[in-house]
């Protein structure tokens, strides 16, 4: 009771903070996101004995030292935040953690959604996941057995048109889950016009806001840092569950297509990883070869390194009419 | 005799586990703190948490004292505006420089009472004098208010103001302690030691509070209950100096029957004060 | 009172209670999480809507997380959620 703990607050500038932090976490054999905007550590002294962090609405890197354990830290850690997020007028909370701290956190007031081998996903708001499901399932187009692509379209290219119209080909109806997380260079509503305008000629093809629960910080946490880790297992596990289990449900979906990559290293793990998974879901995994250009899959990135350099030109060519023309509006 | 003020024990106001529980350590006086140890975010959730404690929990003759935010902080009005309703004894001012702050607040204590229907003067101060300037001012600081019990030296601040360090010694801070301790002795009042901070080393600590004893101080500021029983013992007589006491008070039997005004022992006169100091070892022996 | 903002107070420590306060456009809500909800919930849920009554809330739905606090806590922690909903919800 009288212990003299101190409490810390860790902003993104405090580099040296943040990597006491990450030594700390790798005691505990957890690694450190980058991503997060506060970290909170309770110290014993100058010793780091707990850390939790948090980005917007979602709580991870959390830890305690073996030899504190019976002190109610994790309670305290969890407790500072959820204040510390209040102020800043985030109340709807999520927690990724191993699953030891079930329990504990269930205490705390979160509810599991999903469960991994590993891993769990938990939230503070029960009706979330719920909402949210609800939202997908009014995009269902009455059709027996559809296919779904999930695709970041940054900004939508020929390369992901070829993919689509294969799909479209082959199924009765296919969703196009837009991924949602603004982590991207073109802004997501951009991202969705740019879809809904390029695909408007495809009957079967609905494109579908992504939302919290597809490949975003949440589901994904180090998906954008594409640095392959240990914990890229845990995340792959959680979202493609999140993904099989539940949401494909609502839209009866049992096709997924994907497109293979050849650059990215973590991309093609999730893909592995797909194959793996998403079968125990009655979910068949397509897998299609990229469209190709002068012996170049077509890629985003590319296209959006070519407007960088402002060479709109030969963007052209590698896009459909829609990217095209926001690209030109862009320069004026 | 004066009320015991030998170990004050410090409670985070923010903290509801260690508020509940704190009277159990029997200390003299239990300092609830909404300054130093309470972060900015709940400044005002511990003033409801001690407000709350003060009104609901029976503290059993411990005396309460509650430490406020400096008036020229954002939160010192409306600290005092709920403490002085919870009625604590005593309010604790922080960081007091000259005569001034004393008055600035008793002003405002004055006007709650007046304001609650509390018999005015009931309230008690205790100024914490932590820098050079209030060092210099400690006379007129520890006459400046006829509420003030006591004054109290803060080592961190004070240190730091004067540009060292503490040390182990203590030889920083035998100037401010002496002139502390004058001062309150000058104005009747009670002296007060520091925090010490090093919970682990109990022989410190000891060393600590036979030098501030032997310098005259009425009690220490504590920041936990295992310090208690070590002040409590350095404050305790000797048998020696019990027994001694025991003379005295054995002359002063002797004295009435005889009916002399004059009170002798060993062939020397005693007088008031010698009189009084015997009687308060009789006191603080029979509480051990 | 008027309610301006949600707003939060206490922790989940032992011997302390986190309570949230959410103004909407329904009836007085409290729900109590409490390890000792069969043996004390009644007292506890009493005890917050008396406070929540005094000070004239009609339309709000409060969540309790409870670990152990006396009477003397929730009161306290029910008092600052109140204070800090008014403010506008921070701790400014």
């Amino acid at each position: 009771m009288f212990d003299n703990f101190s409490k810390k607050y860790i902003y993104t500038q405090n580099t040296r903070g943040r990597k006491t932090t990450s030594d700390f976490l790798k005691t505990l054999g957890l690694s450190f996101d980058g991503n997060v905007n506060v970290t909170i550590n309770i110290l014993d002294g100058k010793k780091i004995i707990a850390t939790a962090s948090a980005e917007k609405n979602l709580i991870k890197c959390i830890g305690v030292d073996e030899n504190y354990r019976s002190k109610g830290l994790m309670n305290t850690l969890i407790s500072e935040i959820i204040s510390h997020q209040y102020d800043n007028n985030i109340y709807d909370l999520s927690i990724i953690t191993k699953i030891e701290n079930e329990k504990v956190i269930q205490s705390l007031g979160f509810e599991t959604i999903c469960e991994t081998e590993n891993i769990i996903l938990m939230e503070n708001n029960k009706k979330k996941f719920k909402k949210y499901l609800e939202n997908i399932s009014k995009n269902k187009v009455a059709k027996e057995q559809s296919s779904a692509i999930v695709m970041n379209l940054n900004p939508i290219t020929k390369g992901h048109m070829y993919l689509i119209e294969k799909a479209a080909k082959e199924s009765e109806q296919v969703y196009i889950f837009i991924v949602s997380e603004d982590k991207s260079k073109v802004p997501f509503e951009t991202r969705v016009k740019l879809a809904k305008e390029s695909t408007k000629f495809l009957e079967n093809v609905k494109i579908i806001e992504g939302g919290d629960y597809i490949i975003s910080s949440k589901t994904f946490p180090t998906y954008f840092s594409k640095n392959v880790d240990e914990w890229i297992n845990n995340y792959c596990d959680l979202d493609l569950k999140l993904f099989g289990k539940y949401i494909a449900k609502e839209l009866n979906i049992r096709k997924r297509y994907v497109g293979k990559e050849p650059y990215c290293e973590l991309t093609s793990f999730y893909n592995k990883k797909m194959k793996e998974i998403l079968p125990l879901y009655n979910i068949q995994v397509t897998e299609i070869e990229r469209l190709e250009q002068n012996q170049k899959a077509i890629s985003a990135s590319l296209v959006r390194k070519l407007a960088e350099k402002g060479n709109i030109s030969k963007i052209k060519e590698l896009v459909p009419e829609a990217t095209y023309k926001y690209y030109i509006s862009k320069e004026d | 005799m004066s009320k015991l003020r030998r170990t004050m024990l410090y409670v985070p106001g923010s903290k509801p586990s260690m508020i509940k529980d704190i009277y159990i350590y029997k200390p003299d006086s239990i300092m609830f703190d909404l300054e130093d140890s309470v972060s900015l975010k709940e400044k005002d959730s511990a003033r409801f948490l001690v407000s709350e404690a003060l009104q609901n929990i029976d503290y059993r003759g411990i005396e309460t004292v509650v430490r406020i935010n400096g008036l020229d902080t954002e939160f010192g009005i409306e600290d005092l505006r709920m403490m002085v309703k919870a009625k604590p004894d005593v309010i604790r001012l922080p960081k007091t420089e000259t005569a001034k702050d004393v008055k600035e607040v008793e002003e405002i204590i004055e006007n709650l009472e007046k304001e609650y229907g509390i018999e005015v003067g009931k309230t008690k101060m205790m100024a914490a004098i932590e820098s050079a300037t209030g060092v210099m001012n400690a006379l007129e600081i520890a006459k400046s208010s006829d509420r003030l019990i006591g004054i109290a030296i803060g080592a961190e601040d004070y240190v730091t103001n004067i540009k060292t360090k503490r040390t182990p010694e203590g030889t920083e801070l035998l100037f401010a302690r002496c002139q502390l301790l004058n001062a309150a002795r000058s104005a009747g009042i009670a002296a007060l030691d520091t925090v010490y901070s090093d919970v682990e080393n109990m022989e410190g600590f000891r060393k600590e509070v036979e030098h501030i004893k032997t310098l005259g101080f009425d009690g220490k500021s504590i920041i936990n209950p295992r310090q208690i029983e070590i002040v409590h013992d350095v404050f305790t007589p000797t048998v020696e100096e019990y027994e001694d006491a025991l003379q005295v008070i054995a002359a002063i039997k002797r004295a009435e029957q005889l009916g002399s005004g004059v009170i002798s022992l060993n062939g020397k006169m005693i007088d008031k004060p010698i009189v009084e100091r015997a009687r308060r070892v009789i006191e603080l022996s029979k509480i051990n | 009172m008027e309610l301006l903002n949600r707003a939060i107070s206490g922790t989940m420590e032992s011997s302390d209670i986190m309570v949230e306060i959410i103004p909407w456009d329904k009836d007085l809500e409290i729900n109590l999480k409490s390890d000792v909800k069969e043996q004390f919930g009644k007292q506890i849920t009493a005890l917050v809507k008396n406070i929540i009554d005094e000070n004239g809330v009609k339309n709000a739905c409060i969540n309790l997380n409870d670990k152990g606090a006396l009477d003397f806590v929730i009161k306290a922690r029910v008092k600052t959620a109140l204070y800090r909903s008014t403010k506008g919800g921070k701790n400014e």
